[in-house]
């Protein structure tokens, strides 16, 4: 027979589970089923004067982090995350690269890494030199509102309802060289994942079932 | 009352017994029981792009107190606005690790120069967080590190603007 | 560099100086009280000289994942201990030593167990598996007249578990070096689990030649002789902790290792119709409050500042002395076995910043670019092997207050064992590179050294090296460090 005092702390412990459970359960979230909207490319105006590069941005940046961005010769893009303060953005030298992004064929991510670990640099890219030299050989600089492929959380959300690899949602390189969210209206299920858990408003919703 | 050894080293251990208690009450209390699970492997490290070291988040939570400093690494900022949210803030200048205060004070550089923070409390790394993610991916045991920060982000917040706006 | 975190690091340096060379006798304080004392005179230090301060930083050097992953290590191994499962697997060995793989291939796979199956904390494995390795040592110590051999067994065995959490990639100390070092999860496994197979064996070695003659040990022999006939809950209970371990290491599912050995717990509770009163057993109590205190103290040194003070000092040493950047680079690897904490997370967090300034100077300085990973991943095994010798509450106390020995007694040995072993894996890494992925190559020369491991294992034990028991015990060791 099993014994009484194991019993006990058998119920003890599944109470104890039931508690843990029910602490760390928040209510549901509630995901509005209206079509995604994403936002227009930043319109960004470089100004290269001495060591600084000020960027004029929209002032409903203010306050955001983004992604200001150089091609290198490769075809790599080198982002630094730099806050919009007042409308504008600097980019000093000795501003350092913080992510290096691979492409492959159809300009498709292939691959990143972050460059810096703790208070040093794995590989240093000066971003003020790489912003010059883009501009100057005609390759893409700009400002990348969506903090992908950092931020995969659209992404996540959308996995999370569709089972399989063939996603509504996907991210290309756009003809600026953003990096920006791309999706297939026939596909989406209207879940609202992505926009609800957007961090960065890029995607918001268009308040619309039919997707306006 | 005579000294005795006995009843002073259990009453160490009575120290210790409510080191620890407080350390669970305060996982509790912070509603975030799951931060008593934590590895502390600092696997969620790797991919922060503001190196913030989100474990520092749980820390907050075991230690009751948003106040605590972790580590922010790469969040750039004015240093006026380093300076305002917390003047106790370790930022990085070219003469090494010092507070936002040392910086304006003794070093005497101009406060509108952009500054690296190094080590920043858990309620303005919450604030400075883009929310991502990256770390609760790459958490071992995908612990819901978002919880925490936005918790940390809806308690009363600098009073100098500096979040990701939402 | 500021005087608060010089005098606090020298009062912390002094208090357990002083506890351990006897000069504050345990009778009087014990270690804990010696320490926790220790972290008040510091703090209130810092209360009437420091700036302003965050009182809760305290808690923040508080890991709880050793502390609870040791109580359910013990519940777990009281479980299995009152549901016969260490009968179950002494007659399980028994069969094997009575192959001809003999003993020496018994012991060889124990010792290398823990890492093996690598957990994110040592303790995990060191408290249910302990009885084993007191059962295994016992046997060959009788077989050969020598006692020396069960403390081989022992900390041959706890220095391989107190090191495991390194190479674990379910939430180990090498997770935080990779990290913080933003190296890819799993860059430095496989270099340093032939570092702990290297430091395992040296630690045996140590003891065998020179520390054995100190050795006053005053337990009982504990071999395990089964007797009458062991109940099926007895084999299924040890059969299913195996199953659970490799299901675990293989798949890593995201579930706290602590809530899987507490729900087995329960299981083999039911399976084998057990009490509470059964669990406690096993509760060692001085290993966790240890623990405890030395969080406690490590936590009162971060508010002081006197781990600043430690990479100040270093600093100093390389731009100032011959040593250079190379040479303090040397000491800053071993630095963690100086200063012994209860779990290396304490010491890590602390001072990998500086790991990582001092790999960047020595790259520049030699041109070696992977200077910055050999040097994290060296440190990183010190570090979690530092925690076997630690007398905070290290897993060498579990050893220690099983044999009935001298505490602190296995600090020297382990200490040794990991100063010859930490090197193995650091001339590994370049070997391997830093990008995890299967390598011919590099397996090739895993394999080796487990057989070399066996060879000496052999030879330690009084056997002939090329005992096939050693050898073959080896071989599977590395066989499955290059599948696992």
């Amino acid at each position: 027979m099993l014994s009484r005092t194991a019993l006990k702390i058998s119920f003890i412990i599944l109470a104890l589970t039931m508690a843990a459970f029910l602490i760390q359960k928040t209510l549901q979230q509630d995901f509005p089923g209206n079509y995604p909207k994403f936002a227009a490319p930043v319109n960004a105006n470089f100004e290269f004067a001495g060591q600084h590069i000020r960027i004029g941005v929209p002032s409903e940046l203010n306050d955001l982090r983004v992604f200001v961005f150089a091609y290198d010769s490769r075809g790599h893009m080198q982002a630094v995350v730099k806050a919009v303060e007042d409308g504008t953005i600097e980019v000093s030298e000795g501003d350092f690269s913080d992510i290096d992004v691979g492409f492959s064929q159809g300009n498709q991510i292939a691959g990143f890494e972050i460059l810096k670990r703790m208070d040093s640099y794995t590989r240093q890219v000066d971003m003020a030199k790489a912003l010059r030299e883009a501009n100057e050989n005609g390759r893409q600089i700009g400002i990348q509102r969506c903090l992908y492929p950092v931020c995969t959380r659209c992404i996540d959300g959308c996995r999370s309802v569709i089972y399989g690899g063939d996603l509504p949602l996907e991210m290309r390189k756009s003809e600026d060289g953003a990096i920006v969210p791309v999706y297939s209206k026939g596909k989406c299920p209207r879940c609202g994942k992505c926009f609800v858990w957007c961090p960065v408003n890029v995607i918001t919703t268009s308040g619309s079932l039919v997707g306006k | 009352m005579k000294w005795s050894p006995v009843k002073f080293n259990v009453a160490i251990m009575g120290i210790l017994a409510v080191f620890l208690i407080t350390i669970v009450a305060n996982a509790l209390a912070s509603r975030q029981p799951w931060v008593l699970f934590c590895y502390k492997c600092k696997a969620c490290d790797s991919s922060c792009i503001l190196g913030i070291d989100p474990q520092g988040f749980v820390d907050a939570a075991l230690a009751g107190d948003p106040r605590v400093y972790i580590y922010a690494t790469n969040v750039r900022l004015r240093l006026s606005k380093a300076a305002a949210i917390d003047p106790n803030m370790v930022i990085v200048t070219d003469g090494g690790k010092v507070t936002a205060r040392a910086a304006l004070n003794e070093l005497r550089i101009d406060p509108a120069t952009e500054i690296v923070t190094y080590q920043v409390q858990a309620r303005n790394a919450a604030q400075f967080c883009v929310r991502c993610g990256a770390c609760e991916r790459s958490c071992v045991l995908g612990l819901p590190l978002l919880r925490a920060i936005n918790q940390l982000r809806d308690q009363k917040a600098p009073e100098v603007k500096v979040s990701h706006a939402q | 560099m500021s005087v608060l975190g010089t005098i606090s690091l020298l009062l912390f340096l002094t208090a357990l100086i002083a506890a351990l060379r006897g000069w504050i006798p345990q009778r009087v304080l014990t270690l804990q009280s010696v320490l926790v004392l220790t972290a008040l005179v510091i703090i209130l230090l810092r209360v009437i000289f420091g700036p302003h301060v965050v009182w809760a930083q305290v808690f923040t050097a508080t890991s709880l994942h050793p502390i609870t992953s040791t109580i359910a290590g013990f519940l777990f191994a009281g479980a299995l201990q009152a549901a016969g499962g260490f009968q179950a697997a002494a007659s399980m060995v028994a069969r094997v030593t009575h192959t001809p793989l003999g003993l020496p291939f018994a012991i060889v796979v124990l010792v290398n167990f823990p890492t093996i199956f690598a957990m994110p904390c040592g303790r995990i494995l060191a408290a249910p598996l302990m009885p084993l390795a007191l059962m295994l040592g016992f046997e060959i110590a009788r077989l050969h007249q020598d006692k020396t051999m069960v403390a081989m067994v022992v900390f041959g065995f706890l220095v391989n578990a107190g090191a495991s959490c390194a190479p674990s990639l379910i939430g180990g100390l090498g997770l935080l070096g990779e990290g913080m070092g933003r190296f890819p999860m799993g860059a430095f496994a496989k270099p340093n689990e032939m570092g702990i197979l290297a430091i395992t064996v040296a630690t045996m070695a140590v003891i065998r030649l020179h520390y054995g003659r100190s050795l006053k040990m005053r337990a009982e022999d504990m071999t395990t002789t089964p007797s009458g006939t062991i109940p099926e809950s007895a084999y299924l209970s040890f059969i299913l902790f195996f199953v659970v371990l490799v299901v675990v290491v293989a798949i890593r599912p995201p579930i706290p290792i602590q809530t899987i050995l507490t729900l087995m717990t329960v299981v083999i509770m039911f399976v084998a119709r057990l009490s509470f009163r059964d669990l406690l057993g096993g509760i060692m109590l001085h290993p966790l409050s240890a623990l405890v205190a030395g969080y406690i103290v490590a936590g009162a040194l971060l508010i002081a500042g006197g781990f600043e003070v430690l990479q100040a000092v270093l600093v100093l040493l390389a731009e100032h002395t011959v040593l250079g950047y190379i040479g303090v680079s040397v000491l800053i690897v071993f630095l963690p076995l100086f200063l012994a904490m209860p779990c290396g997370r304490i010491i890590s967090v602390s001072l990998i910043p500086g790991v990582l300034m001092f790999g960047g100077r020595v790259a520049e300085a030699s041109g070696f670019a992977l200077a910055p990973a050999v040097l994290l991943s060296s440190f990183v095994l010190s570090s979690a092997a530092s925690c076997g010798p630690s007398p905070l509450g290290g897993v060498g106390n579990i050893g220690e207050g099983r044999l009935r020995i001298r505490g602190f007694w296995s600090s020297r040995p382990q200490s040794l064992g990991i100063f010859l072993g930490v090197p193995l894996a650091a001339l590994l890494v370049p070997l391997h590179g830093i990008q995890p992925a299967f390598d011919l190559g590099f397996s090739l020369i895993m394999l080796l050294i487990g057989a070399t491991v066996g060879l000496l294992t052999n030879v330690l034990f009084g056997y002939r090296f090329w005992h096939i028991g050693g050898i073959a015990g080896g071989l599977l060791v590395g066989g499955l460090m290059v599948m696992l």
